[in-house]
């Protein structure tokens, strides 16, 4: 079967396939855009469908709105730590991988929290400062522009003046599109116990500072603000809405977050970003979007090296594994198919192999739990989910020793760590065995003052945790699952021993009410340094084909192009060399639109 | 309260814009009681189109605001300005009564009276189906008799080119430019709010209540690509959606299926004082709260502290949470639902 030839063929439909799409399609280049799942969320119809799946699904899970498809399966939270078999992901390391993705158009951005802090510039050098981990053959500056890209496209919302700290900086008089999202008032009062609370990390000391976080979600547009193409203004994108017959009754729904709680798993109104604003607003006239097409094979020429064409298996119902296999050829190809699905698609055709490297490092943000109640009632269950962190930790000489940390403030309760409210209710029902007016009196004073902060820990890219495939593991299509071999280091293990302990004292200082309980059962549990606590992850997945300085240590180059085949390209979270403890979503934008920016120079 | 027809003066054109930000003011509550009145998971179509409708008149009472500002009057929003109801609208128009009423073929019937084009592509005229139950509350202006709000607004803009003319434009926008509200502080539909300073702003500002109302002269979609607040609720008399070429009255779009069933049976026009002493009647008076301290937020904007519609937001979302609480609770012995009574409440 004879099949035009596009300019560049992407893989996945997520925030990284869209990025390059809409540079690339706007650059006047043609481009395929493969995507294995469903298309459901790209329209407003379907968007609100999703969010009807949402509200009748008991479990709330992150999955809740977006269910398994037997031809392109994803992780769900509901199976981490349960035995091989059940879940998409096969664990064969000393700990379960606690992170999931989704696998339709629009991608995790679907389900992201919209946290979208920079990279410091330490981050892209922790080997040559501290003699850990790896760094990139970028530096900060090489990529600031295109953090300015990345925070046009998502719509950031942030303060420039809070968040200059600990070396990040900004060109003079540059301010983000939109206004800071308002801190919470569980932020304010964390604040007003912690702020100034010092912290002696080996010699490093520290004020802790409840800092406000840049946020992909709609706020006030900065009337000063100059798009690093020169445009000025921003106007804020909200539902994504082509609707039937034309009518569009939703775009102005999301033009602001209008704090609904609910970023995670999906958000309401479209005020949080996800990456289908992106793809809409691509050159439709020169994008083809084919979805239900499922990449399982890059064709190599052995002379040359170069990819001759994707092969992909296309089905019509998601319930049945009748498929076609198809071709795709483009001059160029770009895998965005998220870290883990990069990995096991070109392990399966054995391409880049010179590094040994492909689906190593796989890497995550082991997150450490505390949560408490606070002394006076703070409103949770308002307001998006996170607003705050707690930034001061993430960089400084204490990294030789043990993990950078940054601190997630959450505004909505016990839910992570308990799934409070519905436990609170529970919990007064079957252990308390309250009724009537004692048992919403019971809940009353519990849930607005439920309190939790997650620290983040970063973790170092080893060769040892990674994606592999096996023949006897394959989904309904016959496509290979990801075999997990995972763990977690005394390196990380050290850092969330100091998050526990800093933790403790901001309880203290705050006045919450420790009810932290490690043994609940939803997560793993660690004895390290003296304190006891339990860990899970962040969904924040990075490595799996990093980029480097040589061929011989990593599988891409600054521009993502794998050094094997000069017309493949492998882009997002896989890429990163470290992860630092920067939830990935910006920096790999960021990138994206470096990549983008490449295939424009060489298509010309 | 009457006038004569005609802007002549500078007073003139401020009780016109005075009467425009009324006529705004009027068209949402009942627009919102008949989108809350529609059950969670029933008419989502139909909900779209109110919602949809609902925020584009809030950006013309801002525009319309804006304009009179800029003029050197003062919206008023607050006290005696509320509208009450049943009422007449503003413009002078005396065909039709507006009520509160839950969604329902009949108020689908006036709401197209209030958008009743005045460009060449109008419908037929529809005959009304009346059922006051209270004397209509006369709102300003009575004596202007426009056929439609187009007509009322074609007069400002007619009004304004004239006194410029008269005048020159500095002596008629003497207002101060700091009562502005932007797009920084407001965002909804069909775009941003027209900040007014001069002459253009204001023909601009007028222009775009009227486009996003009644559609262009010879489209029935806006330039933004959006159907015309009239053929919006037309689709659902029709029960079928327009498609972008059809023409006025002959949606070939696909067929909008509408279950007047699902709605709770809000009585029509309610007070208070429907409500016996207890739940309901503390539920409407907070309801009245909320929304008469929103009025007072919107005033405090308009008076030059755009700041003020920041927490707005929040209570125009609390508004919904309990005009719904109120809506899904029956009246006892009555057939009836409560619902919003949206009366002013100092």
């Amino acid at each position: 079967m004879s099949e035009a030839r596009y300019d560049v063929v992407i893989v996945g439909a997520g925030i990284a396939g869209s990025i390059v799409a809409k540079e690339l399609t706007r650059a006047g280049k043609n481009v395929l855009l493969l995507e294995a799942g469903v298309s459901t969320d790209m329209t407003w119809d379907g968007y609100q469908s999703s969010l009807a799946t949402f509200y009748t699904d008991l479990g709330k899970d992150p999955e809740a709105p977006y269910p398994d498809n037997p031809n392109a399966p994803q992780p769900d939270v509901d199976d981490i730590g349960k035995p091989n078999g059940a879940g998409y992901f096969i664990e064969i390391g000393a700990q379960p991988y606690g992170s999931t993705y989704v696998r339709r158009a629009g991608g995790t951005t679907l389900h992201w929290l919209g946290t979208c802090p920079r990279m410091l510039p330490e981050d892209f050098a922790i080997q040559r400062l501290y003699s850990v981990g790896r760094d990139w053959p970028i530096s900060y500056d090489e990529l600031e522009r295109d953090y300015q890209f990345a925070e046009m496209e998502i719509g950031v919302s942030a303060d420039v003046e809070e968040q200059a700290f600990l070396g990040i900086h900004f060109p003079p008089g540059y301010v983000y599109p939109m206004r800071k999202i308002p801190q919470s008032f569980s932020d304010h009062t964390l604040g007003a116990g912690v702020n100034g609370m010092e912290v002696d990390l080996g010699g490093t000391k520290r004020q802790l500072y409840v800092r406000s976080s840049p946020q992909g979600r709609n706020s006030i547009p900065n009337p000063s603000y100059v798009s690093p193409r020169g445009e000025k203004g921003y106007t804020p994108v909200g539902a994504v809405d082509p609707g039937a017959e034309g009518q569009r009754y939703a775009k102005d729904l999301g033009q602001r977050c209008a704090g609904n709680t609910n970023c995670i798993p999906i958000c309401p109104i479209q005020a949080k970003y996800n990456a289908l604003k992106t793809l809409m607003s691509a050159d439709r006239a020169r994008l083809e979007i084919r979805t239900k097409s499922v990449a399982s094979k890059i064709n190599v020429d052995p002379a040359s090296g170069r990819v001759t064409s994707i092969e992909y298996k296309a089905y019509a119902d998601p319930a049945s594994p009748e498929h076609e296999v198809r071709r795709a050829t483009g001059t160029f190809y770009v895998l965005a198919a998220h870290a883990v699905e990069n990995a096991k698609l070109m392990l399966a055709s054995g391409v880049a192999p010179t590094s040994g490297q492909v689906g190593c490092n796989l890497m995550d943000h082991p997150v450490l739990l505390k949560w408490g109640l606070m002394p006076v009632d703070v409103g949770s269950y308002r307001g998006p989910l996170s607003t705050s962190g707690i930034e001061d930790l993430r960089g400084g000489p204490f990294r030789a020793h043990h993990s950078a940390l940054r601190g997630e403030i959450g505004n909505d309760g016990w839910n992570w760590p308990t799934g409070a409210p519905m436990s609170t209710a529970l919990q007064g029902i079957n252990q308390l065995n309250l009724f009537g007016r004692a048992l919403r009196d019971y809940i009353a004073g519990i849930v607005p003052r439920q309190f939790r902060i997650a620290f983040l820990v970063e973790q170092l890219a080893s060769s040892t945790n990674r994606v592999t495939i096996d023949p006897q593991w394959v989904d309904a299509l016959g496509n290979y699952r990801p075999v997990i071999q995972y763990n977690i280091d005394d390196y990380s293990l050290a850092g969330m021993a100091v998050a526990n302990r800093v933790c403790n004292a901001m309880f203290q200082r705050t006045g919450i009410e420790d009810w932290t309980n490690p043994d609940n059962g939803l997560h793993t549990v660690v004895e390290f340094d003296g304190e006891r606590f339990a860990w899970g992850g962040a969904g924040h997945f990075a490595g799996t084909h990093i980029m480097g300085s040589s061929p011989r240590n990593s599988v891409v180059d600054s521009f993502q192009r794998t050094w094997d085949h000069d017309n493949l390209y492998a882009v997002g979270g896989g890429s990163m060399p470290t992860v630092a403890t920067s939830n990935p979503t910006l920096t790999l934008a960021a990138l994206s639109f470096r990549t983008a920016r490449e295939l424009v120079r060489r298509l010309q | 309260m009457t006038l004569p027809r005609g802007i002549h003066n500078l007073d003139d054109l401020r009780d016109y814009l005075d009467a425009a930000v009324q006529l705004e003011l009027s068209v949402i509550p009942p627009y919102m009681c008949a989108f809350y009145s529609i059950m969670p998971d029933a008419n989502e179509v139909c909900q779209q189109i109110f919602r949809s409708v609902i925020v584009e008149e809030m950006l013309h009472l801002i525009n319309a605001a804006n304009t009179l500002n800029a003029a050197g009057g003062r919206p008023a929003l607050t006290g005696a300005a509320v509208p009450r109801y049943p009422a007449l609208l503003p413009d002078g128009e005396t065909g039709f009564v507006v009520h509160l009423d839950p969604f329902s073929p009949e108020a689908v019937e006036t709401f197209l009276k209030i958008e009743y084009p005045s460009r060449p592509h109008a419908a037929a005229p529809r005959l009304a189906i009346e059922r006051p139950e209270r004397a209509p509350v006369p709102l300003k202006l009575m004596s202007l008799g426009h056929d439609t709000v187009g007509a009322f607004y074609e007069e400002i803009i007619a009004g304004i080119h004239r006194l410029v003319a008269e005048l020159g434009e500095a002596a008629v926008f003497t207002g101060d430019p700091a009562k502005q509200i932007t797009s920084a502080y407001y965002y909804a539909g069909g775009g941003a709010p027209v900040p007014v300073y001069g002459e253009a702003d204001a023909v601009r500002a007028i222009n775009e209540i009227i486009d996003q109302g009644e559609g262009l002269p010879h489209n029935l979609f806006d330039n933004d690509g959006d159907l015309g607040h009239f053929f919006r609720f037309d689709q659902i008399q029709r029960e079928r959606r327009y498609q972008k070429g059809d023409k006025a009255d002959q949606p070939t779009g696909a067929p909008l299926p509408v279950d007047y069933a699902r709605v709770y049976p809000m009585l029509r026009d309610p007070r208070l004082d429907d409500f016996p002493d207890g739940e309901l009647r503390r539920g409407a008076g907070a309801f009245n709260a909320v929304f008469s301290g929103l009025l007072v937020k919107l005033q405090d904007a308009f008076d030059g502290d755009p700041e003020r519609l920041i927490p707005a937001v929040g209570l125009m979302l609390q508004m919904k949470y309990q005009a719904v609480e109120l809506l899904k609770n029956p009246i006892p012995g009555t057939p009836f639902h409560a619902g919003p009574t949206f009366e002013w409440k100092e």
